[in-house]
């Protein structure tokens, strides 16, 4: 059978709410950085690692994790990367700058926006310090972004 | 050739309709971990895991990404099926297929739903875009629409249906890990709750909720070594028909998925009278009225005798075939794990495990799963290898 | 110890898709927009008429090319009437209930259609009724362009 030209075409849209349980340890985060501005761990009692986010249970040792660690706003900038073309989804307008960064006192590391930065300056082994938020709401957007600790630096 | 594949193990969550505790991730692992302790064994004698789930109703793209580390699959053999309701089911048998192939030697496979994350009816409501989702009221409607040609044809009564909704929810007081259970309900009081499509009325339906559930299998040599009385895989079936409601001949009446996966797995082990020959049956039955149309596919009885057999208590824990002591699809549906708690539900009566909801001397375990639009899965257990 | 907070993230999905109609159903619903007119398919093999039409049937495995037309006019296979408020995704919101809805085999055709009753009391319902189906105004090639069916006598 031929194809009759032009197709048709059925409109759809999904528009479903989701409401998604963070979990205990999780909330714990979350509620940690809203109320006091400070990144929690979990340490694996096995590999001793601490991991940040924090998890209910180390993916390697499959085993619970044991305990709380505070770890420092502060970090070392793992790798990055900057987005230039625009998306809808982007929480950023473009060119953005995010990158995987090892918080001071954590084994693994955490994704997140870079800001007030030189775009065409930035390197990984940079030094960083995470931006609160003044209203926090338990999300990891209360921290706004990374930006250099050296104050030198600066878009 | 097949090789022999027992269930070794079996773990489930505590099943509720909202877990706030733990996010998906986490329902996974209290699943894993519990089958890895029940079977005495650790993550690291594990070759493959695989994955059970319907995607949409948690809203996140690749479960099986993320529930790959919960199921301690990292550094192994991990994917995830997906086949609607039978999703539970297919994963079981997949888990049973990669095991019976030679290729791996102990398989674990997990059904898990994270329905309070979603909506189900929300999720339900992305079928076909040209003729389905315009009227398309998720897996209610269509079973309503199922039903008034079954109880035409059959003449079950709203009673009959109600006996069955009765019996799960009471079983369900026995199984610690039950979502609904209610020790007190009656026929007046499922008759009386609101209509949510006719004829169906809320307590005729199953419930949401959050769940996971895992089993482990093991080829013969290990199965015997870990297992003092393994749960054998004798049977293992699926049958899919058309995915549109009015594409399918007859749906509920005589559902020929259910019937012809029975009959090819009843051949296989030599079964001629279910009824006789089962020691326990765990069936996926999502609304009352299909358990009655399920005990006619499985040839418990003649077409049209379905509502004699549950008025005469004939599957009941002290009838002649308990049909899920567990509270079934009813009392539970995590709808991803339902099918997979029917699996490991079975298993367990063989291994002895059941507690207060043990049935004595079970050797031979029947289990079904079922998927809108009438796919159907069938399992045979047993505690010899055959 | 105060209770431990438990926290949900809400976030919304708002998703557009566009579905092309295809090969298939394309002739159906230009036909249906421009002429007013239903179209089934119907298999070479078994002479099963599939309304909606399907690529190929489903228990021949061959290709469907014949084009039939069936009636307005058929005959209600299955029946309900849906009172639980569920959300729509299709929507964004709750769809209104109650509203009675069918499998509805129209005359011509050997499968059945899910589609809206005008009727939504189940006593004035029933296996084998007879329905017509009711069209838009202005219509736009898709399966919305039938409204619902109302009972005939």
């Amino acid at each position: 059978m031929e194809a009759e030209s032009p197709s048709f075409f059925i409109p759809g849209r999904i528009i479903i709410p989701f409401n998604y349980a963070a979990g205990a340890v999780a909330s714990r985060f979350f509620v940690a950085l809203r109320d006091h501005s400070k990144i929690l761990g979990r340490r694996c009692p096995q590999c001793t690692r601490v991991i940040v986010p924090p998890r209910m249970f180390c993916v390697r040792c499959f085993t619970p994790t044991s305990q709380w660690v505070e770890v420092k706003s502060t970090g070392t900038l793992v790798n990055f990367t900057v987005v230039r073309r625009p998306e809808p989804h982007h929480p950023l307008k473009v060119p953005f700058a995010y990158g995987v960064i090892q918080l001071d006192g954590a084994d693994t590391h955490l994704v997140h926006l870079l800001g007030e930065i030189d775009l065409e300056r930035i390197q990984t082994g940079m030094r960083l310090r995470a931006v609160f938020r003044e209203k926090r709401v338990g999300s990891i957007l209360d921290i706004a972004y990374f930006k250099p600790e050296d104050n030198e630096k600066s878009s | 050739m097949a090789r022999r594949v027992a269930i070794v193990g079996t773990g489930q969550t505590k099943h509720r309709s909202q877990r706030d505790d733990v996010n998906m991730m986490e329902i996974v692992y209290e699943a894993a971990t519990a089958a890895l302790q029940d079977a005495e064994l650790s993550i690291q004698d594990i070759d493959a895991v695989l994955l059970g789930n319907m995607e949409m109703f948690e809203g996140r793209a690749l479960p099986e990404m993320w529930c790959g580390e919960g199921a301690g699959g990292v550094y192994k053999h991990c994917l995830k099926i997906a086949t609607g309701g039978t999703s539970g089911t297919s994963v079981a048998i997949s888990g049973f297929q990669h095991a019976a192939s030679g290729l791996f030697n102990i398989v674990m496979a997990i059904g898990f739903e994270k329905q309070s994350d979603g909506h189900t009816a929300a999720g339900m409501a992305l079928t076909d875009p040209f003729w389905d989702r315009h009227v398309a009221a998720g897996a209610i409607g269509n079973f309503a629409l199922s039903i008034s040609q079954y109880v035409a044809a059959r003449g079950v009564t709203r009673e009959q249906a109600a006996k069955v909704a009765v019996k799960a929810r009471r079983n369900a007081c026995n199984n610690p890990y039950a979502h609904l259970q209610l020790p007190h309900i009656t026929v007046e009081e499922v008759l009386s709750s609101p209509i949510i499509a006719y004829p169906v009325h809320r307590l005729d339906m199953c419930p949401t909720s959050d769940g996971a559930c895992a089993v482990i299998y093991a080829e013969e040599t290990r199965a015997k070594k870990i297992c003092s009385r393994p749960a054998w895989v004798r049977a293992a079936v699926t049958r899919h028909d058309y995915s549109y409601l009015g594409d399918l001949k007859d749906r509920l009446i005589s559902i020929r998925t259910l019937r012809d996966a029975a009959r090819v797995a009843y051949a296989k082990v030599g079964i001629h009278e279910p009824l006789k020959e089962f020691d326990v049956a765990e069936i996926y039955e999502p609304v009352s009225y299909a358990e009655l149309a399920w005990y006619e596919a499985l040839g418990f009885c003649k077409e049209g005798e379905a509502g004699r057999l549950i008025d005469n208590g004939i599957t009941l824990m002290d009838g002649e075939l308990p049909v899920n002591p567990s509270g079934g699809v009813l009392s539970t549906n995590p709808i991803g794990a339902s099918g997979t708690i029917r699996v490991a539900e079975a298993a367990l009566q063989i291994h002895g495990k059941g507690g207060k909801r043990q049935v004595s001397g079970v050797n031979m375990a029947l289990v079904t799963g079922y998927g809108v639009y009438s796919w159907s899965d069938v399992m045979i257990l047993s505690s010899s290898p055959g | 110890m105060s209770k431990e907070e438990l926290l949900r993230i809400p976030i919304k999905m708002d998703l557009e898709y566009r579905y092309p109609t295809g090969k298939h159903f394309t002739h159906f619903f230009r036909v249906l927009k421009e002429e007013g007119k239903i179209m089934a398919l119907k298999c070479p093999k078994c002479g099963y008429v599939f309304l909606p039409p399907r690529p190929a049937c489903g228990e021949c495995h061959v290709p469907l090319e014949e084009w039939v037309q069936v009636s307005d006019k058929g005959t209600v296979q299955a029946f309900t009437a849906i009172h639980f408020k569920f959300f729509d995704a299709n929507l964004g919101r709750v769809r209104p209930v109650p509203f009675g809805s069918a499998l509805i085999r129209l005359d011509g055709a050997d499968s059945s259609l899910n589609h809206y009753l005008e009727e939504n009391d189940v006593t004035k319902m029933h296996i084998g009724m007879r329905v017509q189906a009711v069209f838009r105004e202005n219509r736009q090639g898709n399966i919305g362009d039938i409204l619902y069916f109302r009972t005939i006598r």
